[in-house]
C-alpha cells in the first residue's frame, strides 16, 4: 500500500475538537496548509512507511531554505476511494530518482478539500505525522549527498550554509 | 533625508536656520574639523546632518533626537513588514517576503529594525497571527544580528496562551541554535506533549552541533 507524504503545520492541525469532528478544524489549517494552484495539491508518493523520508527530503529539496517540517502521510488509496484525483506529475527535486514519485491531486474543489482535511485530522489521530527538526533534514541531506543521490551544487546558498558545521558559539 | 540618515555628504541645510545663520562660521570650522580624527561625539560623514547641533567651534549631535528621526524613518516599515505578514503565504522551508523585507531594513539600519520589531512584538502580543508572523522573521535572522532583542521576544512568546506562537518561539531558538539559546531550551518546560518532545529533540540538536555532548 502507497502513501502520499503531505506538508503541514501541526500547530494548526492539532486541536482538541478536531479529534472528532473535522468540521471544526481550523480555517487557518485550511487557507495555510491546503492552498492550492490551479485546483491541484502537491504531495509525494511513498511505496511504504519505512520511505517516508524520501518523500521528506524532496519536500524540503524544493524550499530555499531549511526548517523544521511537519508531514502526515495518507494511505493513496483512502484518498482514491473518496475520488480524489491523483495525477503523476513530475516533482520540484534536483534528486532525479525522486522526481518521478510526485503526485498532483487534481481537481479539487471546496467538497474534496473537506474530505482531504479530513484524511488529514484522521492520519494525525492513527499517528502517520511526524516532525523532522532542522537537524534532522542535516542529517538527512548529509546522508544524500555522500551517497551521490544530492549534489551539493543543486542546493540553495542558504540550506548550503546550513549544512556547514558550526563552531562553539 | 534618507541620504542624510545613512550618513551620505549632503548639502541640504540651508532650510536649517540654525545652520544658515553659523554658515561661514561652519565652513571654517568644517576645514577644522575634517582634519581632526573623528571622535564618538563627532563624525564626519554627518558633517551636514541638519539634527546636530552647533555648539562651540564643534559640530556635536544629540543622539536621542538622532533616534528618534531614525524611528520615525521606521514607521513606514513597520506598516509594511505588518501588511506583509498579514497577506503573505507564509511557508517553512522558503523564504518569505517579510523576510526579505526585514533583510532589506536591517543592511539599512539593523538597530532601528530591532527596535521597530520589538515594538510591534509588544504592541501586538494579544494578536497570535501578527505575533507569528514577526517571530517566523525574527528567527530567519542570524544570530549575531538579532539578539539580544531575539531573546527577549522567543523568551517572552513562550509562556504565550497560544500553543503555535510558543512553538514559533521555540524554533526561534532552534534556528540560532547557540549556547545561550540551548541555555533557555534547558530552562523551559511546555505542558504540550509534542511540544516538549520537540524543545528535547532540539537540545539534542543543538548539543550534537556545538560539540557538547
Amino acid at each position: 500500500m502507497s502513501y502520499l507524504v503531505r506538508k503541514i503545520t501541526r500547530g494548526k492541525w492539532l486541536s482538541d475538537k478536531t479529534k472528532d469532528n473535522p468540521f471544526d478544524i481550523s480555517s487557518d489549517a485550511i487557507t495555510a496548509d491546503l492552498r492550492s494552484r490551479g485546483n491541484t495539491l502537491s504531495v509525494w508518493e511513498v511505496e511504504q512507511e519505512a520511505d517516508i523520508k524520501e518523500a521528506v527530503i524532496a519536500l524540503a529539496t524544493a524550499g530555499d531554505r531549511l526548517d523544521t517540517i511537519d508531514v502526515v502521510w495518507i494511505p493513496k488509496n483512502e484518498l482514491q476511494e473518496k475520488q480524489i484525483e491523483c495525477i503523476d506529475t513530475p516533482g520540484n527535486t534536483p534528486i532525479k530518482t525522486l522526481q518521478n514519485t510526485h503526485i498532483d491531486l487534481s481537481s479539487m474543489n471546496y467538497f474534496k478539500i473537506g474530505l482531504f482535511a479530513e484524511s488529514i485530522i484522521n492520519n494525525i489521530a492513527a499517528k502517520r505525522i511526524k516532525r523532522y527538526s532542522a537537524g534532522d533534514l542535516k542529517k538527512l541531506f548529509k546522508a544524500a549527498i555522500q551517497d551521490g543521490t544530492l549534489s551539493k551544487a543543486d542546493l540553495s546558498e542558504k540550506i548550503q550554509e546550513t549544512l556547514e558545521p558550526k563552531l562553539n558559539k | 533625508m534618507n541620504n542624510l540618515i545613512s550618513g551620505n555628504m549632503n548639502l541640504e541645510f540651508s532650510w536649517n536656520p540654525h545652520l544658515v545663520f553659523n554658515l561661514s562660521k561652519l565652513i571654517d570650522d568644517k576645514t577644522t574639523f575634517l582634519n581632526q580624527e573623528p571622535t564618538d561625539s563627532r563624525i564626519r560623514l554627518d558633517y551636514f546632518n541638519p539634527d546636530f547641533l552647533y555648539k562651540n567651534q564643534y559640530l556635536t549631535f544629540n543622539e536621542n533626537e538622532l533616534n528618534e528621526t531614525r524611528l520615525k524613518l521606521q514607521e513606514g516599515f513597520a506598516r509594511q513588514l505588518i501588511l506583509c505578514i498579514k497577506e503573505q503565504h507564509f511557508e517553512y522551508g522558503v523564504t518569505s517576503m517579510a523576510d526579505q523585507l526585514v533583510s532589506e531594513q536591517m543592511n539599512i539600519n539593523a538597530l532601528a529594525t530591532k527596535n521597530t520589531i520589538n515594538k510591534l512584538f509588544i504592541d501586538n502580543y494579544n494578536k497570535p497571527d501578527i505575533v507569528i508572523g514577526l517571530l517566523q522573521v525574527v528567527s530567519r535572522i542570524t544570530v549575531e544580528q538579532i539578539n539580544p532583542e531575539g531573546y527577549t521576544m522567543a523568551t517572552a512568546a513562550i509562556s504565550h496562551e497560544n500553543h503555535e506562537v510558543k512553538e514559533t518561539a521555540i524554533r526561534c531558538l532552534e534556528n540560532w541554535g547557540d549556547k545561550k539559546a540551548l541555555e533557555i531550551l534547558q530552562s523551559i518546560s511546555v505542558d504540550i506533549a509534542w511540544l516538549q518532545d520537540y524543545v528535547n529533540s532540539i537540545i539534542n540538536d543543538i548539543q550534537e552541533e556545538l560539540c557538547l555532548t
